[in-house]
Parts: structure tokens; sequence; C-alpha cells
């Protein structure tokens, strides 16, 4: 059984990687073909948008059985790997000598500045304005920031 | 046949209490539920405050800002102002807390350990992982600070680590939003910058099954920010050095790469608190034990009265983020009709555009109605906006092409975190620059996304309304047509 979960979570890593590859390679050509000449009225005027619900869903849609069959490997691991809980030998954790602490000297105080630096900004970032400019990029979504374009 | 243990109860499979802390502080973070029926992004006043966690802030359930985007974005605006408020609040979580932050309530940190539960075979930590621990530095260096800093004498805001790596952007706020069949206008603005993302995100997550918590280790700017209150901050795990016999179980059963207990890699999880034969380590909060070795006695009341707290707080939480009046997306605005025109107003396309006068920059007012009988193009922008600063010149350019045909107004969200005035004066811009004051955007369908560009043809009736940058091309192919009408 044990030699079984083995094999089992090599398979996954080989299916993971598989579908990792799948999804990105069917990122970037739909990318490749909304940028290919053809989908160019005049320079930099495409004919057809690069990503669309109807281009994803089809892409996506072909791939679709292979994510699926992962997904339902990965549950099937992970019920065998929880059955088996116990039963595996655990390997016995390295031994690596820990760093030298490094004596704690003055760390009361130097917590205290800290603190009353760190409120201090607070105070002021409050007064010039910049709590308002967190919320102001917070309540807006800037579409290149998140990847959109 | 060590450490093998055949007798299994039901404890066995329970979450830690680790686990229940991140599970907790994930949906804290993202208590607007809402946001994800409805496709769009909490506008309230909670926003003001960084969460401690990495949770991007375009995420349709983030309550909070990411602290990371709102460095990037203050370091941006220090050509104005001194990015104290950030700088402040990032202080005081690493102070108190640390990158114990990153062990229990960052929901990114979550993820990684989730997608690690996928039975698949793990890579051990070793001297190149303890090597690449520091790429979140260089990336903090270069991506967090001195791109944004850079593209500030250049009058550009420009997020470098949002825009070109942040794979919980890409995860939460990105695809958050595009799952949702609401913003399905939002897909046709995707291109390279998505892709690259998207491919980032994916090799982040594949990552994840065969590494522990791989982002966290060599790439998280936060992290390394919070590692860097390593020696003083007030939560974590702490070695009592009188009884520590330095034998090593703790580094060596440690996932992270640490040194030493406590170090800046180290995320205070406390699992090395049960490896340690002596009892030494403890997660502590300044003195007072949080967590110790186990002990064979029953979890005191104590325990009991912060978890109902806890739960009393997600209830409140979710109560008054998903509440019939919890502040949301601003609604688009209804169609209306005007008696001399069987024409619908609106800001669809078909419909004629709504009319509005906006102060411009510099003097004076605008009117739309005194664009009638020319092509209008009308553009959403913000100074805190990086496409909408760069596709300026866009507008500027058809502008000057067709000065006799072609009318042009860039109307500034009625967010203003800068002197706009003071903004354009760095620009040789011609086009007339407005202020929406009384709800330009809302009444054209805007919402949250910026920028966005509406053209309206020769008798104002809307020809396109989309969200998203254009080129020059773009811009040109929309009036082309409009013109020979």
């Amino acid at each position: 059984m044990i030699k079984g979960l083995r094999v089992m979570r090599v398979l996954i890593g080989v299916m993971t990687v598989a579908v990792c590859l799948l999804l990105v390679w069917q990122a970037v050509d739909i990318y490749r073909t909304g940028n290919r000449p053809e989908n160019f009225s005049a320079p930099g005027v495409r004919i057809e948008q690069v990503y669309s619900r109807q281009i994803v869903a089809e892409r996506f849609g072909r791939i679709a059985p292979a994510v699926y069959a992962y997904l339902a490997a990965v549950a099937a691991g992970l019920v065998w790997q929880a059955a088996a809980k116990g039963r595996e030998k655990k390997p016995r954790p390295a031994v690596i000598p820990p760093a030298a602490e490094r004596p704690a000297k003055y760390r009361t105080q130097a917590r205290l500045i800290l603190a009353g630096a760190a409120v201090a900004l607070v105070v002021l970032g409050i007064m010039n304005g910049g709590a308002r400019d967190v919320l102001v990029k917070a309540v807006n979504i800037c579409t290149e920031c998140i990847g959109l374009g | 046949m060590d450490n093998v243990k055949t007798k299994k109860t039901i404890k066995d499979y329970l979450p830690t209490r680790r686990r229940l802390i991140q599970l907790y502080a994930a949906l804290l973070h993202n208590a607007n539920l809402k946001g994800y029926l409805s496709g769009q992004i909490f506008t309230g006043n909670t926003k003001y405050l960084c969460a401690p966690g990495l949770n991007c802030y375009s995420c349709p359930g983030a309550v909070g800002a990411c602290p990371l985007g709102a460095l990037q974005n203050a370091l941006a605006s220090s050509g104005n102002r001194a990015p104290a408020y950030v700088l402040g609040i990032l202080m005081l979580w690493g102070l108190i807390l640390g990158r114990t932050i990153c062990g229990y309530l960052c929901p990114f940190g979550l993820v990684q350990e989730l997608l690690h539960k996928i039975p698949s075979p793990k890579i051990k930590k070793s001297g190149l992982t303890r090597a690449l621990t520091w790429v979140k530095y260089v990336i903090l260096a270069v991506f967090a600070v001195a791109i944004p800093l850079w593209y500030v004498r250049q009058h550009i805001p420009m997020p470098g680590f949002c825009k070109y790596i942040c794979p919980a952007g890409t995860f939460g706020g990105a695809i958050g939003l595009l799952a949702n069949p609401a913003n399905e206008q939002s897909l046709s603005m995707l291109n390279i910058l998505f892709t690259r993302k998207f491919v980032i995100m994916a090799a982040v997550f594949a990552l994840c099954v065969f590494l522990y918590r791989p982002f966290c280790r060599f790439l998280c700017p936060l992290g390394a920010i919070y590692g860097m209150f390593a020696r003083v901050n007030v939560v974590g795990v702490k070695v009592e050095q009188s009884k520590c016999t330095g034998c090593g179980l703790c580094v060596g059963s440690c996932k992270m790469d640490v040194r030493r207990v406590g170090d800046h890699e180290c995320i205070h999880c406390a699992e090395c608190v049960d490896v340690c034969p002596t009892g030494a380590i403890a997660l502590r909060a300044g003195k007072r034990p949080l967590r110790e070795k186990k002990k064979d006695k029953a979890p005191g009341a104590g325990r009991y009265v912060a978890w109902a707290l806890a739960l009393a707080v997600l209830l409140g939480a979710l109560v008054y983020f998903n509440g019939p009046d919890s502040p949301g997306g601003a609604a688009p605005a209804a169609s209306q009709t005007v008696p001399e025109d069987d024409t619908p107003v609106g800001p669809e396309v078909g419909q004629r555009g709504p009319d509005f006068t906006a102060p411009l920059y510099g003097g004076g007012r605008f009117s739309l109605a005194d664009t009638r009988g020319k092509v209008t193009v009308i553009n959403f922008w913000a100074t805190w906006c990086t496409p909408c600063v760069n596709e300026l010149p866009h507008f500027e350019k058809l502008y000057q092409t067709y000065p006799e045909d072609v009318a042009v107004i860039a109307v500034h969200s009625d967010l203003v975190t800068d002197d706009v005035d003071a903004y354009l004066a760095n620009f040789d811009y011609t086009i007339p620059f407005a202020l929406d004051e009384e709800g330009v955007v809302a009444a054209y369908g805007g919402s949250t996304m910026l920028p966005q560009t509406i053209v309206l043809d020769r008798n104002g009736i809307v020809t396109y309304n989309k969200v998203g940058s254009v080129t020059y091309e773009v811009l040109e192919s929309l009036v082309t047509p409009l013109l020979e009408e």
C-alpha cells in the first residue's frame, strides 16, 4: 500500500505539470491567435478581440477532460492519503544545528521607538491625505494593475 | 517501525487550530461575499485600512486595502506627498505580528498550503532554496520600490509588482472579476499583460504542489518587509535559551528556510513547538504563551471565549458587508427618454449619450451639448491610473489631427488625490480636461474601472463605450467611419 501511495504521488505530480502546461499552452495560443496579422484590419486595430467568453470556453473546453481527470485523480489521491495516514513511516527530521541566537539587547526600547514612529507616520499620513490615497486606489480598479490591460 | 501509528481517531482528520485561523482570516479579508455575485468590488470606508495579508483590493470580496499595492501607489505618489500612512501601517503590522501574518492570516499563504496538500513528491529545502529566499528582497527593491519611484519622474503611477508579477492579483482580482458574467465586457481588454501574468500564476500554483509555500519563500515582497521585523515583533515563536540544547530538531523539521527559530524566514507556524524535546519553544505574545508543547490538560475556558468572540466578529462583518445597505459599486445609470426624440438616453451603444456639463481645469465649463455636430470622444481618466495617463497622448494626437470635426474631452474621476492642474502643467496637452463633479462616469455606465472611452457620433448617439486602454489606431478606426457619415 505504501509503495502504491508513492507511485500515485509521482503520477499526480506528472499530471500536475501536464495540466499546468496545457493551461499555459491554451492561454499563450489564444494570445498568439489574437495577434496574428490576419486579425488586424489596420495597424493596431483588431477584427476579433484576443480573449472572449466564446474563445475561452472553446479553448479550455478542449482540455476540460484532462482537467477533470486530474481533479478526480487528486480527489482519489487525497482520500487514499488520508486512509494511509499514520501507516507511513515519517522521515526523521534532519538535524540542522541552529544559527546562534544573537543577544536581544535593547529590544523593548527598539519596540517602543518603532511603535512611536509608526503611530507618528500614520497620523502624518492621515493629515497629508495619504490615507485617502489608499482608499481611492482600493475602491477603483486600475485595469493594468491586475493584469487586465 | 518508529513513528508509525495505526490507530486513528477522528481528531487526526480535523483541521488544526492554525488552519482554522487561516480560514477565518481569509474569510474576514474577503467578507464582501455579495461582490462575488455582483462582480463589483467593495467601495466602503474599511478600505482606508491596509489589511495585514496579501489580498488584492480589486478582488470582489476584499474589504480592506492590500498593503503591498498601497505601498507601491504611495511611492508612486511620493512626488506629491510622503508615503507616511502606508509605511506607518506596515510598521505597526510588522512590529505587532511580523511574519506571524504569513503563517496565520495571509489568504494567499492559505492557498499555497492547500495546494501543497495535493499528493505529489515534495521537494525538500536545501542550500539552493535557502539562496533563493534572497530573491524576494530583490523583487521588493526593484518591483515594489524602484520601479514606482523611477516612474514618478515621468508622472506615471506604476505599481511594478502588481503589474508584472503578483499572482494574488491575477487570481483574486483579474480572474475573480472576469469569472462573473457581469464583467464579460472586460474580456476585450485582455492581451499580453494578462497572458504573461496568467503564466506566472500557473507556474506559482504548480510549484506550490511540489514545494512548500514557494511564493512566500522566494517571491513575496510583503513577507520580505515583515521579515525585517523578526527581531522585534511581539507575537511569534520564541526560544527559551535556558532550556535549549541546540539539538537542531526545530530547524531540521521546519519546512521554511530558517537558520534558527524566529528568524526572518520563520512564519511562526509553531510546528516546531511539538518537535522540541525540551519544550524550549513556544508561540508567545510578548511574554504570554499562546501555544506551548502539548500538555495533558483540557483547554481552558479562555480559548472558548476567544473563539466565541472571533466568531461574533466574523458574523458581524458578514452581516455588515453583505447587508442591503452596504456600499457596493456604482449602479449603472437607468435609461431615460427625452420627449422630443424617440432615442432612449443612456450609456449603451445606439442610445443617446446623456448630456452633461463639467468644470474645466484652467477655468470655464464644458457642455456636451456644445459639441453636437462633431464626433465626440469622451475619456474617463485619473492621475493615479497608469493606463489612463499612458493613453492621454493618443487622445491629444486625435484632437490635433481632426481639430474641426472631432471634439475630445478628458474627464477626471471625482476621486482626486493629486493636484490635477499641477499634473497637467507637466505636459503640453491642448485637449480640454474636466472634473467629474456631477456623476458623468456613472451616467455613462462607468463604475470602478478606468480608463473608459466613449465615442458619440455627430448626433450624440453612443457608438462605442468600453473600459480599457486604447491606442491611437483604435481611436482613429472608431472615429473615421463616423466622419464620413
